[in-house]
């Protein structure tokens, strides 16, 4: 069952080096309609550790969603996203590609390696807030997530 | 005596030649030098090899006659023009020299120019690309405090956010202008055929929203087959309309498209009934970012550059005719390719 449905907030990892865009995500998801937990971490590399809870990450709970940048500092949001969907464990995690590349490669790259949507950050605020109100409206409400296995 | 005399100087120079034609061998090189040596053999040896020739085809020695001083001439006139077969070739080769140096440099030169050219449009292109980023942060941002403390801060407070915002937005329409000045280049796709009659209903299909709120009318006459890039050539028409309506006058805009073959070209003309445009701007209209009108009209000036660069991209002109009060006439010139041809 969906985390949503026992009253749990949705658990969000955001892979972003941008400090603006992750305050920014930060603060369009405070005016959600849905409960949600932001986890952020700053590069690939620790992108990985979080998910597969290592080190300092040993206790942080599973996501439900990963919102993936892909111009990462140390290992890039390709690399991150074929990692991810490499990994039993972690490949039934919805990724949503959020980036500010509109390159036709980056796109068929992304959709090759299983990436389950690839969205331009717009430069309109407004238009921002609408992508983030429709990523909430589409993978929170419309979609069934997969029942969150090993979430503490 | 002086037969004597003379024998000795031919015998002297025929030995100088051949000292000469051995010098010589150095300078040209192995070209030249069976021949070089041959003739000088053949100076010093003429005498004999003629009477040994008699004597194979006559059975008897013949004297050969001639005096030293023709003999001496022959000699010299040999050495004149070995020496001038020699030049003969060595301007051949300098010619040829000079032309492959010139080539090069022209190759060199060409493939600079591309270069260049190449480098501008990357710059072009990633200064605009990545010029976005930042202004990305300073627009949402002001923007977010916007949204949030419009009316909770004093009136100058909300007055200078509006400066502000506005400000970032002017700044980002005119990167995307340069965006989309820089993809004419960048992004264009290989000429096919295309209809142009279709492509005006692109054109005017993408308008739809702003010709309904003008009451905007269109009309056409009879359109060719050209050849071109097809986004490009919508993006023509489109900026061409929606320039005539937002120009319009206080009549509701009325715009006809035609096309009319001119020699090797179609001759293309969008009219439109709005304010007008001195001819003193015939120029400068072109140019990016340069505009008419202050903030009264919307926008940063680069539709009708993007306009001329694809024109141009196609090889045509593109100008216009104006009365200010009655109207604007656009032309633009489409060259007209055999088949085959690109």
């Amino acid at each position: 069952m969906n985390n949503r449905d026992n009253g749990k907030p949705i658990v969000i990892l955001l892979v972003e080096d941008n400090p603006g865009d992750v305050r920014l995500i930060q603060e369009v998801l405070k005016e959600a309609k849905v409960k949600n937990d932001l986890h952020v971490v700053y590069d690939g590399v620790d992108a990985l550790a979080f998910l597969r809870r290592e080190g300092k990450y040993k206790d942080v709970p599973r996501p439900d969603m990963i919102l993936l940048d892909l111009n990462l500092p140390k290992k890039s949001g390709h690399e991150v996203l074929a990692d991810i969907k490499a990994d039993e464990n972690l490949k039934q995690i919805p990724v949503v590609i959020l980036t500010v590349s509109k390159n036709d490669e980056d796109i068929i790259k992304s959709y090759n390696l299983h990436a389950n949507c690839f969205i331009t950050k717009p430069m309109d605020l407004n238009q921002f807030l609408n992508v983030v109100k429709a990523i909430e409206d589409f993978w929170f409400t419309i979609v069934k997530l997969p029942p969150n296995r090993n979430n503490k | 005596m002086i037969s004597n005399i003379l024998f000795m100087v031919s015998i002297g120079l025929q030995l100088t030649a051949a000292i000469y034609a051995l010098l010589l061998i150095r300078i040209t090189g192995r070209k030249l030098a069976w021949i070089l040596i041959s003739t000088a053999l053949f100076l010093m040896a003429w005498r004999r090899i003629v009477s040994f020739i008699s004597i194979l085809t006559t059975g008897k020695h013949v004297s050969l006659d001639i005096p030293e001083v023709i003999a001496l001439i022959i000699s010299i006139l040999m050495l004149l023009g070995v020496l001038l077969i020699r030049d003969y070739f060595r301007s051949i080769n300098l010619a040829d020299a000079r032309r492959k140096k010139a080539e090069e440099e022209i190759k060199r030169t060409v493939a600079e120019l591309k270069r260049s050219n190449e480098e501008l449009q990357q710059f072009a292109y990633i200064a605009s690309h990545d010029l976005q980023e930042p202004l990305r942060m300073i627009a949402s941002y002001l923007q977010l405090i916007e949204r949030r403390y419009r009316g909770k801060l004093d009136k100058d407070a909300d007055e200078f956010i509006t400066f502000a915002v506005d400000g970032a937005n002017r700044l980002q329409d005119m990167i995307m202008g340069l965006l989309a000045y820089s993809r004419v280049e960048t992004r264009g796709k290989p000429f096919e055929d295309v209809n142009a009659a279709e492509i005006l209903g692109n054109a005017i299909s993408n308008l739809k929203i702003i010709i309904e709120e003008n009451g905007a009318v269109i009309t056409a006459g009879s359109l060719p087959v050209i050849r071109g890039d097809e986004n490009q050539l919508i993006q023509l028409f489109q900026n061409l309309i929606a320039n005539a309506i937002k120009f319009k006058s206080e009549k509701p805009p009325y715009i006809h498209i035609s096309a009319e073959r001119k020699d090797a070209e179609w001759l293309f003309s969008v009219k439109d009934n709005g304010i007008g445009i001195a001819q003193e701007y015939k120029e400068r209209i072109f140019n990016i970012f340069q505009r008419l009108h202050g903030r009264e009209y919307p926008g940063v000036g680069i539709g009708l550059s993007i306009c001329r660069r694809i024109v141009e991209k196609h090889g045509g002109k593109i100008y216009f005719e104006s009365e200010i009060g009655k109207g604007t006439i656009f032309y633009f010139t489409i060259p007209i390719k055999e088949n085959g041809k690109t």
